[in-house]
């Protein structure tokens, strides 16, 4: 046994550093793409199981620009992003709002519905072939210690750190920010006190999915497109968003970097893909046994 | 839903299997099976009001423990059957006692039961004695013995024979006073505790009884195709399949989730076989066009709409 | 008044730093009808809450037909025989008139000879026979309360709760109401009403309790009430004290 651990410990801890690093990096990720999740259903209780493929659809939007019209992600950035987030605003006029009304299940329902058309619209425009992103960034490599990590990863990984505290100063500090959390908490008491509430469901909604049209060409120099990916995010989106505490961005914060370093550091210690039955696992008992996720707060 | 039109119907398809072309009968299996998924899906999910996303639990649960007990320890498939059936119910026993008793429902319920089913899948996966993500082959020995039949036919009754049976559990539900255990559950959960009903018991019953039938698919499906993988039993494309059948065939309908299946089934072997390539994800457009459709236009399904038409009311 | 069916000793429930209910006891009767008045924010819907079984006390306890059921959860006490309306109408929507009540019936699990006729026995006393086969959720207002009136009873009460059953009721819909109500009574079943709507709620009751800011503030005959300074000055304020 003694022997077992010695043997572990010599060929695991030197690597340990590098996979913490790459854990931070990745969770910087989960955060980011969470973050829009901890919005709409964290704070405005919106059900949306198609949030991942909004994802997708903006890094084949990254994709086409960088094939097609060769745009860096870091420039056609400025074109997916309000492309999205137009997106973002018909999904939310179309099938979001008519049903806000209605029970849970219906917005179930119509987000997996939406999930399914995104998914098989994106392989039947581009096939199943999973697309890598040219990109000035890709490759870069940052040396730190002994740990080699990429510069594209560390720009999104800031990135995720900017947004999540812009978006927790949003919602607390500002006016607008304001007025969408009491939206959110009473529709009609909002109304009353003149906040509209419909604008402010669909500019938190925008902002929410919208913010995904920011993270796609942010990964994409170390990521690729491909159709099935959105539900993999959506469901660790989820996850951050459960763990972090609903409607807490710092939480999306943490909960992202916790659950990122759970599968890199996992992935090492054990083989195959039983990093995914731990997260998965770590998801269910935080479900049943502390609902209100690492933060507390609301319940939910 | 022992309507006159119905039974014939049901006859009729019956009578026709052995006529019909192996690609005819194929549907007809599959139409069987995953109305069966549906039928078993739609006792929580529509009748209780609970959105399982994660029933393929049962179904892979229901497929391996069938398999292993055959390929391993030579256990006729017959008996693994109702091990499968066992296992299904305890799993929703388990399940359901262990999530409806922290009152978690709705989103955190679907996304809890997609969560274990995932779970589920890479368990599996990774663990060499059931076949990892290689999956199990079964060798072919034609035999009632080993339930694989030498003609699709005989797998078209025994599929029918599993919808029957299915359809006699829902029937017998909606007879009984678990009928309005489950439907009031759905309906409005502190009304019906405020009449004598234990919320939590009935849930977990109804999650029981579901996973108890949705594993009977796992062995059936496992001697047809005589290979399982963790993908093909334990997907999450199967899951959803479960509840789009029986959202599209209508919720509400004792046998909704059938007619879902019967369309949409057949639906989609036609597309698949008129489009190949990269346009093979059309039908699943479809689908999705159809969910959104069905919720917002046509929300008591396509059962609803054909008792719309022929003047009676489905509850 | 027959052995107390009810005893309410001592229950008190907080909310945070809210005494919803502070303290309150009382008894009642199993041949009496009783109301439970005050204004708003009183605690009523609290109690009511407590005593059926959704809500477990902080403090005190139930003792219901000599058992103690304190914090027994609700379809428990349905079984016992303790019976709900809501305050605002809960009917099962997408089941008939005649399921709703079908449900009550089938609900406290007991061996029942014929749900369907019973259910339609209870319909027809609350005159909603006609509406057999409506879908609930179609029904109207005052059909509502009917029904949840229908679906309490199909339980087998020996003891109804009912909180604002007349709310949103034209006079004439009061004055039905009234007359069903008063004919339970013949049944055996007792009452314990929450209403606002006062003409009806002195008329019916034997014996008013009165709450304000969580606590009893008094109790007595409707007419002993009527002219109480401190109810007085509980719904109308200091100044209006002797202006009754």
């Amino acid at each position: 046994m003694g022997h077992w651990i010695a043997r572990v410990l010599m060929d695991i801890l030197p690597l340990l550093p590098q996979t913490l690093a790459d854990g931070i990096l990745l969770g910087g990720v989960y955060a980011i793409v969470a973050v829009g999740l901890t919005l709409t259903f964290g704070v405005l209780r919106i059900v949306n199981f198609a949030h991942g493929d909004f994802l997708a659809v903006g890094l084949y939007l990254t994709y086409f620009c960088a094939s097609f019209l060769g745009l860096d992600p870091y420039l056609s950035l400025f074109i997916v992003l309000p492309l999205v987030t137009l997106a973002a605003s018909v999904t939310y006029r179309l099938l979001i709002a008519p049903i806000l009304d209605e029970p849970e299940r219906n917005q179930i329902v119509v987000s997996l519905g939406l999930s399914l058309i995104l998914q098989n619209a994106l392989l039947a425009t581009f096939t199943a072939d999973l697309r890598t992103i040219p990109s000035v960034m890709a490759g870069r490599v940052v040396r730190i210690g002994g740990m080699f990590l990429q510069t594209a990863s560390l720009i999104a990984c800031a990135a995720s750190i900017l947004v999540c505290l812009m978006l927790y100063l949003f919602l607390r500090r500002t006016e607008r920010g304001r007025m969408i959390r009491a939206a959110a908490q009473d529709r009609d008491a909002a109304l009353m006190c003149g906040v509209n509430v419909d604008r402010m469901y669909l500019l938190a909604f925008c902002i929410g999915v919208g913010s995904l049209g920011l993270v796609a060409p942010l990964i994409a120099p170390f990521s690729y497109a491909s159709p099935s990916i959105g539900i993999n995010y959506t469901l660790m989106a989820f996850i951050v968003v459960v763990l972090g505490s609903m409607g807490n961005f710092i939480g999306a914060l943490l909960g992202g970097f916790i659950i990122g370093i759970a599968e890199a550091v996992g992935g090492l210690l054990t083989g195959g893909s039983v990093n995914f039955i731990i997260i998965y696992a770590i998801f269910t008992l935080f479900l049943l046994f502390r609902p209100e996720g690492l933060l507390g707060g609301r319940r939910l | 839903m022992m309507r006159p039109a119905t039974i014939i119907l049901f006859a009729v398809v019956c009578v026709a299997i052995p006529w019909l072309p192996p690609y005819g009968q194929h549907v007809v299996i599959l139409v069987a099976l995953y109305g069966a998924l549906a039928l078993a899906w739609n006792i929580l999910g529509g009748m209780t009001g609970q959105m399982s996303l994660g029933h393929a639990l049962y179904v892979g649960a229901g497929a391996y423990v069938s398999t292993v007990l055959f390929l391993k320890f030579g256990i006729s498939p017959w008996l693994g059957l109702l091990a499968a059936v066992a296992a299904g119910g305890a799993l929703g026993a388990l399940l359901g006692f262990t999530v409806f008793r922290r009152r978690l429902s709705g989103v955190y319920f679907a996304l809890v039961t997609l969560a274990i089913a995932e779970m589920a899948l890479h368990v599996v996966s990774n663990w060499s004695f059931l076949g990892a993500a290689n999956g199990l082959s079964i060798p072919s020995t034609p035999g009632v013995a080993a339930f694989q039949f030498s003609s699709k036919a005989a797998f078209c009754y025994v599929a029918l024979g599993t919808v029957v049976i299915v359809s006699l559990v829902i029937w017998a539900i909606e007879r009984s006073r678990l009928g309005y255990v489950f439907l009031t559950i759905r309906e409005n959960e502190s009304s019906a505790a405020a009449l004598g009903i234990d919320v939590v018991q009935g849930k977990v019953i109804a999650s029981a009884i579901s996973g108890a039938l949705a594993a009977m698919i796992g062995p059936i499906y496992a001697n047809y195709v005589l290979f399982i993988d963790p993908e093909s039993v334990f997907g999450v494309t199967l899951s959803i399949d479960a509840l789009l059948f029986s959202f599209v065939g209508g919720l509400h309908a004792p046998l909704g989730p059938l007619l879902g299946a019967a369309v949409l089934v057949p639906l989609t072997e036609w597309l698949r076989g008129e489009l190949t390539g990269h346009l093979a994800g059309l039908h699943l457009i479809i689908y999705g066009i159809l969910l959104i459709g069905v919720m917002r236009l046509a929300p008591e399904g396509l059962a609803g709409l054909l008792s719309r038409l022929t003047g009676r009311r489905s509850t | 008044m027959s052995a107390a069916l009810l005893q309410v000793q001592n229950v008190s429930r907080c909310f945070g730093a809210l005494r919803a209910v502070d303290g309150v006891s009382f008894e009642m009767g199993g041949d009496e009808i009783v109301g439970l008045i005050g204004p708003n924010g009183a605690g009523k819907t609290t109690l009511f809450e407590v005593i059926s079984g959704f809500l477990a006390p902080d403090q005190g306890r139930i003792v219901f037909d000599g058992q103690d059921i304190t914090g027994q959860p609700s379809h428990l006490l349905a079984r016992r025989g303790i019976g709900r309306t809501f305050q605002i109408v809960q009917p099962f929507p997408e089941l008939t008139v005649l399921q709703n009540v079908i449900a009550g019936v089938v609900g406290p699990n007991r061996a029942v000879a014929d749900p369907a006729g019973e259910a339609r026995a209870v319909l027809q006393r609350v005159k909603l026979d006609h509406r057999c086969d409506v879908l609930a959720g179609r029904l109207s207002l005052p059909e509502k309360k009917r029904l949840e009136v229908a679906r309490a009873l199909a339980t087998r009460p020996r003891l109804l709760l009912l909180d604002e059953v007349m709310a949103g009721l034209t006079p004439t819909e009061i004055n039905e109401m009234m007359a069903i109500l008063r004919d339970l009574r013949r049944d055996g079943i007792a009452l314990l009403i929450v209403e606002h709507v006062m003409r009806a709620i002195m008329s019916l009751s034997d014996r008013l309790v009165v709450m304000a800011n969580g606590r009893k503030i008094a109790e007595g005959t409707p007419a002993q009430i009527a002219n109480d300074p401190v109810v007085i000055e509980a719904y109308l304020g200091r100044r209006h004290h002797g202006a009754a």
